[in-house]
């Protein structure tokens, strides 16, 4: 056989691949800081690839110039934040503060990404966080005093001032979500159709797998079981926040990374709270406010933030949730939770 | 200058030539997958190793390979090596093969061997040098059926060749 | 025909019978392979069935993969939290276990049909 020959075969053979079925496939990432899975559903496996590695690449810039204490965008947005002179806010950094200011006055100030200072507090701004003591009181009373928040910032078209001391922009998973969104317009433009963009808590699917929906599982923050399901159809974000995903222990007590602006310590009134919702920053946004608002102000907040389906599973095991959300999820895990419907103020 | 020659020299270049001219009236049949071919050439090969030896045999193979691409123009090219490494693939087993089990193997059993090895040996060389693609490999259990087929129906071709009577020079 | 001939065509076939089945057949059930990502590459790919240990270098200094008994964990890693260590070990298709300071992912690789497309967590 000739060299043409064989080269000639190599359509053949491409064609014979393509015959198969569509299926899916599933690539696992470091990316964003985090766990990345980028499942598509295709019969092209080269095409997967290459989007799986645009979508990675598109993921590492934008962590790079989000993270709130290297010298990137952000990085140097803080840095002129901190001298409350007036400057003009990066381009890729302006529509992150406007969404930001917006989702904090919805949520009645328990989402607030200006918490970077009290964040680095506590060291949860770092990959790695040792079982040192927590911060001390007089610490934290000192970030309380100063309270800053996205309020605190002066927007004037391109030019902003801080108008506090202390006001350091974390974005933290609001800037994944908003993330996981442009790179699943990414796949979009790559001509993808049906796809998974998984990073951590922060989910987002599109299209469904043949003739049946995507089937999501939710994880229980003790551990590896699944307790509830979700069946997704069509454009929707599935975000989960929880207090199993960064913590640490000291003297027995377990101290995890959600943090409430309104006492400098770790929210309380939660384990978890999975979102469901059609744009990924708002949910991201909205998953932090509620696991912060608790059982208490849930249903208001999420009213406030425009959230139709949300739960959230409190300290004693039982799961609080919207009438919508009620109607989607399903538990896997034996014995099923209490449910408390919390229906939505008007 | 005179080269003295013998008389299995004029043999050699006689099946030879037999082969080349096979060889490249085959690679103008059509072919329903492209490069699956009979391999009619192996024919001449095997009749040459049962009627006079290993020595024979291993020398038309060469040269119809140098030959045969010295004609189409690709000698040196990968196709070469392609072809090269097929032939010498195919040759090597038939020695052993006939070395091993003498007449317990007829030309039929030789020819599946000879078509077997020659494919693998291109595919091994293909796979790894030009085309490192995955999806040749799906290729494979057509090309090796292709093989076995083409060897079964050389083989009795060379067979009916073998078992003539010996022609009477006019 | 000799018995020798019958004896080779016999392989011949059985041989690409076998080509058929490996190459275009559905793969075997089951967890097969380890698959170990160190940063963006690929740093190794082994069998579950061999035991055997292997160390991956990061930037956080090196993280150790043991496989045994058709599984495989995270012996040892760098990171206070032991968060790679905690996934135990990892027998069933999918699962996984990473080491974020040291940029380590260790996954189970092979067929079969996953209940959920995707864990939220």
């Amino acid at each position: 056989m000739s060299r043409s020959g064989w080269l000639m075969l190599l359509p053949i053979a491409l064609l014979l691949s393509a015959c198969e079925r569509p299926e899916i496939h599933t690539q696992r990432i470091l990316a964003f800081g985090t766990l990345v899975e980028v499942s598509i559903y295709s019969a092209d496996a080269e095409l997967a690839r290459t989007a799986t590695e645009a979508v990675r690449q598109d993921l590492e810039r934008m962590h790079r110039a989000w993270h709130p204490w290297e010298p990137g965008a952000l990085g140097r947005t803080n840095e002129q934040l901190a001298t409350q002179n007036e400057f003009s806010v990066d381009p890729s950094i302006l529509p992150l503060l406007e969404l930001g200011q917006a989702l904090e006055r919805r949520s009645d100030g328990l989402f607030n990404p200006a918490m970077g200072d009290l964040i680095a507090l506590w060291g949860f701004h770092g990959d790695d966080r040792p079982d040192d003591p927590p911060p001390a009181d007089a610490q934290i009373r000192q970030w309380l005093e100063r309270a800053p928040s996205m309020a605190h910032i002066e927007l004037d078209g391109l030019r902003a001032r801080a108008t506090r001391p202390g006001l350091r922009l974390d974005l933290g998973g609001f800037a994944k979500g908003y993330g996981v969104d442009r790179a699943m317009q990414r796949l979009r433009d790559m001509g993808i159709e049906h796809a998974i963009i998984n990073a951590g808590g922060d989910l987002r699917a599109i299209g469904q797998p043949g003739n049946r929906p995507w089937r999501i599982g939710i994880r229980h923050p003790d551990g590896e079981e699944i307790m509830a399901s979700l069946e997704l159809r069509g454009d929707e974000s599935v975000y989960t926040s929880g207090d199993y995903e960064r913590y640490f222990v000291y003297d027995g007590i377990r101290y995890h990374h959600i943090l409430d602006p309104r006492t400098g310590q770790p929210a309380r009134e939660a384990r978890s709270v999975t979102v469901l919702h059609h744009d990924g920053a708002e949910a991201d946004a909205a998953a932090t406010a509620l696991f912060v608002a608790g059982p208490g102000r849930f249903a208001e907040i999420a009213a406030g933030l425009g959230i139709r389906k949300a739960m959230l599973l409190d300290p004693q095991g039982n799961m609080h949730m919207t009438p919508d959300m009620a109607e989607r999820v399903r538990f896997e895990a034996e014995p099923a939770p209490a449910v408390r419907i919390l229906e939505l103020p008007r | 200058m005179r080269l003295s020659t013998t008389r299995e020299d004029h043999l050699i270049a006689w099946l030879a030539a037999l082969a080349v001219a096979i060889h490249v009236l085959e690679s103008a049949l059509p072919s329903p997958l492209p490069g699956v071919k009979p391999g009619l050439a192996n024919v001449i090969t095997v009749v040459a190793l049962l009627m006079y030896g290993w020595r024979v045999a291993a020398w038309i193979t060469v040269l119809r390979v140098i030959a045969g691409s010295l004609l189409t123009g690709t000698f040196l090219s990968p196709t070469f090596l392609l072809s090269i490494s097929g032939a010498l693939a195919s040759l090597a087993v038939l020695l052993a093969a006939h070395a091993l089990a003498g007449a317990r193997l007829s030309a039929l059993g030789l020819c599946v061997l000879a078509a077997m090895a020659h494919m693998l040996g291109q595919f091994l060389i293909a796979y790894t040098l030009i085309i490192p693609h995955p999806a040749l490999l799906k290729l494979l259990p057509v090309l090796l059926t292709a093989a076995l087929l083409f060897g079964v129906v050389t083989g009795t071709m060379a067979n009916r060749i073998y078992r003539l009577p010996p022609a009477t020079p006019s | 025909m000799t018995r020798g001939d019958a004896l080779v065509i016999m392989f011949a076939a059985l041989l690409a019978g076998w080509s058929f089945t490996e190459f275009w057949g559905v793969q075997g059930p089951g967890a097969t392979e380890v698959r170990i990502v160190s940063g963006n590459e690929e740093f190794a790919r082994l069998p579950l069935a061999r035991d055997t240990r292997i160390d991956v270098p990061g930037p956080a200094g090196i993280t150790r993969v043991e496989i045994a008994d058709g599984a495989a964990r995270c012996a040892r890693s760098p990171g206070s939290a032991g968060i790679c260590q905690r996934a135990g070990w990892l027998r069933e298709t999918g699962d996984m276990a990473v080491s974020l300071p040291n940029r380590v992912l260790i996954e189970i690789l092979g067929e079969g049909e996953k209940q959920f497309d995707s864990i939220n967590h």
